[in-house]
């Protein structure tokens, strides 16, 4: 948004910038609750997940929010082209970064179901994942926020380093649930916390691609190639 | 598409056309061959003589000089007492009386004033004014010209205030101006130059009034600023010296005739000007 | 101001829908009224064109009249100062209320009542004299000013309304020769410069072309933290554009007013669903 030129209207900018605002923000409490979920899991800490869970209201309520303005700009500003993809394109992102805050929850709830604390090997690998997942969110959200086409390129490379690593814990825990039966309980609950990761790398992929259609106007695609 | 129809109308079309041409040049051939006679019989006497002496008996040289001064002054009294009636008359119709049942008798009889013929004017005034005063004079003459004046600026005047749109005067008031300011400030600057063009046609009409003037002013062979004596003028002289048989005063009525009809194109030309200026800015 | 916004509430139930404030309640319930209209009749001749009109004009907000032609949009707004008054025939009936003051009083000075609200018009009006002339000629009305001070209004008075640097070098020239987005903008000028409170916008776009209307668009947006201001338009999108409040007329009835947000993306009424989409039959 920083290189268009000013509109006559000024409060449209005003409009823009405050939208454009508060995807940031929301982008910002998903990648915290993401960190509060991780910092959790390292430090082994049972109460943190309860909390986590508690806090994702505050991102359902910035998705609302979200939608209110985009659906006023809309009405009252009757935008087209590149102020019609940034307002389209805010509201699609901030579908995934519900998404995502819905992940950290579904996580937070399963994680606070295990009797911790949990191998320092398994722990190890999620917060590598779970690392790579918030740079990836991190940087998607900065691509959006600066209309960074040239960031969806990065993202898809990282997402599938992302699941390289994915498919890496699945293998270790199918592993370990081959090899001790009692640990099928907790290696079934592991997994979808992996697969809920990974889902947040996809996530944080569109939101970059959401960057490129901002930019050059074409639909994200359908199917995901790399 | 018919053809036939196309055709017809195409033919008849050409021929409308051809008649409608004609006639625009019949009219124009015949105000060429007016303005060709005077200059060719009238220039031949133009000499300064005209302008710096008197009327002449016959037989003698002599010029125009008491005639032209004159009509000048008949023609601005004519002017002075008509026109400012005439522009408030006209200001009550447009800004006041509008659509009123005065304003529509007012119009109507102005309009019957406008198409009255000069010589009923002429007249009028006799049996007012020189009938009563006991003799001819200029005052008369200038009266039956303002008389005539009058319809002309009363018509015009309207026009152009009614040009002046309302959304003007509306911008006027909502700035919270009384009404005179709206008429005096607003409407009045916006209709100037019309006005004053009305003016200068009603001018140019009197100019050459020889009817009125022959009941009220009548005619003097010498130099006169009494303005309560007959007062020579033009287009009196120019009656009188054409019918006479003396070719010199003949000569002179085509000199008085050419200056007349050049003084009143002047006029017209000026009257023009100044409404094309109106359509655009001033400072 | 309770009391009224109250008794404002009340006629609402019947008919027209006064829905100011819902979501924002807190705030907008706050809102001082400018003008207060109620019950409001306005007959053009013996033909009633304003059918029980209550509306409430918020300070230093903008308030969009809109409606399809002949709804009596204008014919408000004209109520607002006085302006039927240059017509015969033309009567209001009711109460408009204004810092205190029924406006339809017979002992209301009108040219005082217009310096306070001024009027931009559709068509730009610029007076047949010079720029500095146009906006001095509101400002001479009522105030003598020195040489100084005059130059130092005008100056002002055209900067506000976005025009300065346009016109800066030839304030003696003739109004007559601007644009016409630039003569709209000296109207505007030539309104403020009296200082007025509300300022009344008929269709002030209408003759322009775009980026000549997203200019004055943009000077409404500025405008509203000095004034009160009231616009009529036929353009719904632009009422969309500039208003905090919109009020859809239909037939010389209030059919809803509301928050312009609210009225855009969920109005109650059917009727000004129909109109605002387009399906008005």
């Amino acid at each position: 948004m920083v290189e268009t030129a000013p509109h006559t209207l000024s409060v449209y900018d005003a409009h823009l910038r405050e939208l454009i605002r508060r995807v940031e923000d929301m982008g910002a409490s998903a990648r915290a609750q993401l960190a509060r979920l991780l910092a959790a899991v390292r430090h082994g800490d049972g109460e943190e997940f309860a909390a986590v869970i508690a806090a994702d209201d505050r991102i359902d309520a910035q998705r609302g929010d979200i939608d209110r303005e985009a659906l006023e700009l809309i009405a009252r500003l009757q935008p087209v082209a590149r102020d019609l993809r940034v307002i389209v394109a805010a509201q699609r992102v901030s579908r995934e970064l519900e998404r995502i805050g819905d992940h950290v929850k579904r996580m937070a709830k399963r994680l606070r179901e295990q009797h911790l604390p949990l191998p320092a090997e398994i722990v190890g690998r999620l917060l590598w994942i779970g690392g790579q997942a918030q740079t990836l969110l991190a940087q998607a959200v900065e691509a959006f926020v600066g209309a960074d086409a040239s960031a969806s390129e990065r993202a898809w490379l990282d997402d599938a380093e992302l699941d390289r690593m994915y498919h890496g814990l699945i293998g270790e825990l199918l592993a370990r649930m081959r090899e001790a039966p009692e640990w099928i309980e907790t290696g079934v609950s592991l997994v979808t916390v992996a697969k809920s990761l990974e889902r947040i790398g996809d996530h944080a992929t569109n939101i970059a691609e959401e960057a490129r259609f901002v930019v050059s106007g074409e639909l994200p695609p359908l199917h995901r190639s790399v | 598409m018919n053809a036939a129809i196309y055709r017809r109308r195409r033919w008849r079309n050409r021929a409308v056309m051809t008649l409608a041409s004609a006639a625009a040049m019949s009219g124009l051939l015949v105000l060429f061959l007016i303005l060709g006679t005077l200059l060719v019989k009238g220039v031949g006497s133009l000499s300064p003589a005209v302008f710096t002496q008197m009327t002449p008996p016959p037989g003698s040289a002599g010029g125009l000089l008491n005639a032209i001064y004159g009509s000048i002054v008949v023609t601005l009294v004519g002017t002075l007492l008509g026109a400012p009636v005439g522009i408030l008359a006209g200001t009550y119709l447009a800004e006041f009386g509008r659509d009123t049942r005065l304003a529509t008798v007012v119009r109507f009889i102005n309009d019957v004033l406008l198409s009255a013929p000069s010589i009923v004017i002429g007249l009028f005034v006799y049996t007012v004014m020189v009938v009563r005063m006991g003799h001819f004079s200029a005052w008369a003459g200038g009266v039956a010209l303002a008389l005539l004046v009058l319809p002309v600026v009363v018509r015009t005047s309207e026009d152009m205030l009614r040009l002046v749109p309302d959304s003007m005067r509306e911008a006027s008031a909502a700035l919270g101006s009384p009404r005179w300011v709206v008429i005096l400030k607003v409407a009045y600057r916006a209709a100037r130059a019309g006005i004053i063009t009305g003016v200068l046609l009603a001018v140019a009409r009197i100019a050459g009034e020889t009817a009125p003037l022959l009941f009220t002013m009548l005619n003097n062979q010498f130099m006169s600023t009494d303005m309560n004596a007959p007062m020579a003028n033009l287009p009196v002289v120019i009656f009188q010296f054409a019918l006479s048989p003396y070719k010199d005063w003949q000569a002179l009525a085509w000199c008085g005739a050419l200056i007349i009809t050049a003084a009143v194109l002047a006029l017209n030309i000026v009257a023009r000007a100044l409404s094309v200026a109106r359509t655009g800015s001033e400072s | 101001m309770n009391e009224r916004t109250a008794a404002l509430g009340g006629v609402a139930l019947k008919k027209p829908t006064i829905e100011a404030q819902e979501s924002h309640g807190t705030e907008a319930a706050a809102l001082p009224e400018k003008i207060s209209v109620r019950n409001l009749h306005f007959y053009y001749g013996e033909s009633l064109a304003l059918k029980n009109i209550a509306l409430p004009v918020y300070e230093k907000k903008v308030t969009a009249l809109i409606g399809p032609s002949g709804c009596g949009k204008s014919t408000l707004l004209r109520v607002f100062n006085r302006m039927y008054d240059l017509y015969p025939k033309q009567r209001a009936e009711g109460e408009v209320w204004f810092d205190g003051e029924n406006i339809l009083a017979q002992r209301q000075d009108l040219n005082l009542l217009r310096a306070r609200i001024g009027m931009v018009f559709q068509k730009p009006t610029p007076f047949p004299m010079s720029i500095y002339d146009n906006i001095a000629f509101g400002i001479r009305l009522y105030e003598r000013l020195p040489k100084s001070e005059m130059d130092d209004r005008v100056e002002s008075s055209l900067k506000r309304a976005a025009l300065w640097d346009e016109v800066k070098d030839k304030l003696h020239s003739s109004g007559l020769g601007l644009s016409g987005g630039q003569q709209q903008r000296l109207c505007i000028a030539r309104t403020i410069a009296v200082r007025p409170e509300v300022v009344l916008l008929d269709e002030p776009t209408s003759a322009l072309d775009p980026i000549a209307t997203a200019k004055i668009e943009e000077l409404i947006y500025q405008l509203k933290s000095d004034y009160t201001i009231v616009i009529v338009t036929h353009n719904m999108q632009q009422a969309a554009r500039v208003a905090d409040y919109t009020a859809f007329m239909y037939l010389g009835e209030l059919v809803e007013f509301g928050q312009t947000q609210q009225v855009f993306t969920r109005p109650k009424e059917t009727r000004t669903e129909d109109y605002i989409t387009g399906r008005f039959g």
